[in-house]
């Protein structure tokens, strides 16, 4: 049985969950969000209703994947709660719109030896990776290690058919770490407009990790 | 129409976007469309349509793939074939639906 932390259950987190029940049915799932559902959200959010405003979003998201193998954890993932609150996941996702989460979940990666999945949307591209700490590029490599937070969707705007296709590409990432077979390091570029990805494919040695220890 | 103060709240993140605006949203609300396809990608599609602001009739098909998705409405019609795997799948109604809102959204303008 595969355990995921899914972070953020919003427009990419929350689409990556439903993909994720959907494609493994027995896996064992973590969202983790301290925010409540807004109107705003429901646009990108089909798993919420109107019903749903002023509820934590993962609570409410836990119900609608009804089953009993998916926990609600309405926090905020720090880095001094990063062992408590993702535990044993397997590998971790990032569905998030924030730098400083990101950090987070590839510093544990890096020091527990899992992998992560990085998601983003803004307006009508995306992105996604499968990152290995110490296999593959980091963030810090392909981002530098001062990245600072960019524009947020509710300053560019975003639209929830493409966070749908950076999810969508993000669970091809997970099927193929699950069959052991993740091949080089990728980077999915979304491009809502053009309505294809681009895979830019990076080979460099990262100075930042040590490689994967044992998953023991 | 012009938009409700909630609506505006509500597609604030679709209204951001100069490819939609409130002309945009205004438009997606009054639009319907008919979807047709594999029952699970179809579902879906029509959910994030719905969500969009679009009113939607769905009509689910047996599970094949590849698998042709269609939409029509307002004397358009858009396709996408639903490829086997679950991501890829989402890939495939992801990008659909943005072509179909973003079209919506245009009205009768050219791109
Ligand atoms: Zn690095």
């Amino acid at each position: 049985m595969t355990r995921v932390a899914v972070v953020g259950t919003g427009a990419t987190g929350g689409a990556f969950a439903v993909g994720l029940v959907k494609e493994d049915p027995e896996v064992s799932l973590v969202l983790i969000d301290p925010d409540q559902v807004e109107w705003s959200n429901l646009p990108r959010a089909p798993w919420w209703t109107a019903q749903d405003v002023g509820q934590n979003k993962a609570q409410v998201l836990a119900g609608r994947l009804g089953s009993g193998r998916v926990t609600a954890v309405p926090a905020a993932l720090l880095p001094e709660r990063a062992d408590e609150l993702l535990g044993d996941a397997d590998l971790v996702v990032d569905g998030t719109d924030n730098w400083e989460a990101r950090r987070t979940m590839q510093a544990w990666a890096a020091a527990r030896g899992r992998a992560w999945i990085y998601m983003s949307v803004l307006g009508l591209s995306g992105i996604t990776a499968l990152f290995r700490p110490g296999q593959d590029p980091c963030l810090f490599c392909l981002f530098g290690e001062t990245i600072q937070q960019g524009p947020h969707c509710f300053e560019a705007g975003v639209l929830g058919t493409v966070a749908l296709a950076v999810a969508g590409e993000a669970l091809g990432r997970y099927a193929a770490w699950l069959r052991g077979d993740p091949g080089p390091f990728g980077l999915f570029l979304i491009d809502g407009l053009g309505g294809r990805t681009e895979v830019i494919r990076a080979e460099t040695r990262c100075p930042h990790f040590a490689p994967l220890g044992s998953r023991a | 129409m012009p938009l409700s103060d909630r609506e505006l709240e509500r597609y604030s993140r679709q209204i951001l976007l100069p490819e939609i605006d409130d002309r945009g949203q205004e438009r997606l609300l009054q639009s319907r469309v008919a979807v047709r396809g594999p029952a699970w990608a179809a579902v879906l599609l029509s959910q994030y349509l719905e969500a969009a602001g679009v009113t939607v009739e769905t009509h689910r098909e047996p599970e094949t793939h590849p698998a042709p998705l269609t939409v029509e409405g307002g004397g358009r019609r858009w396709q996408a074939s639903v490829p086997a795997g679950t991501g890829a799948a989402m890939v495939a109604v992801g990008y659909l639906g943005t072509a179909v809102l973003l079209d919506l959204a245009r009205g009768g303008e050219s791109a």
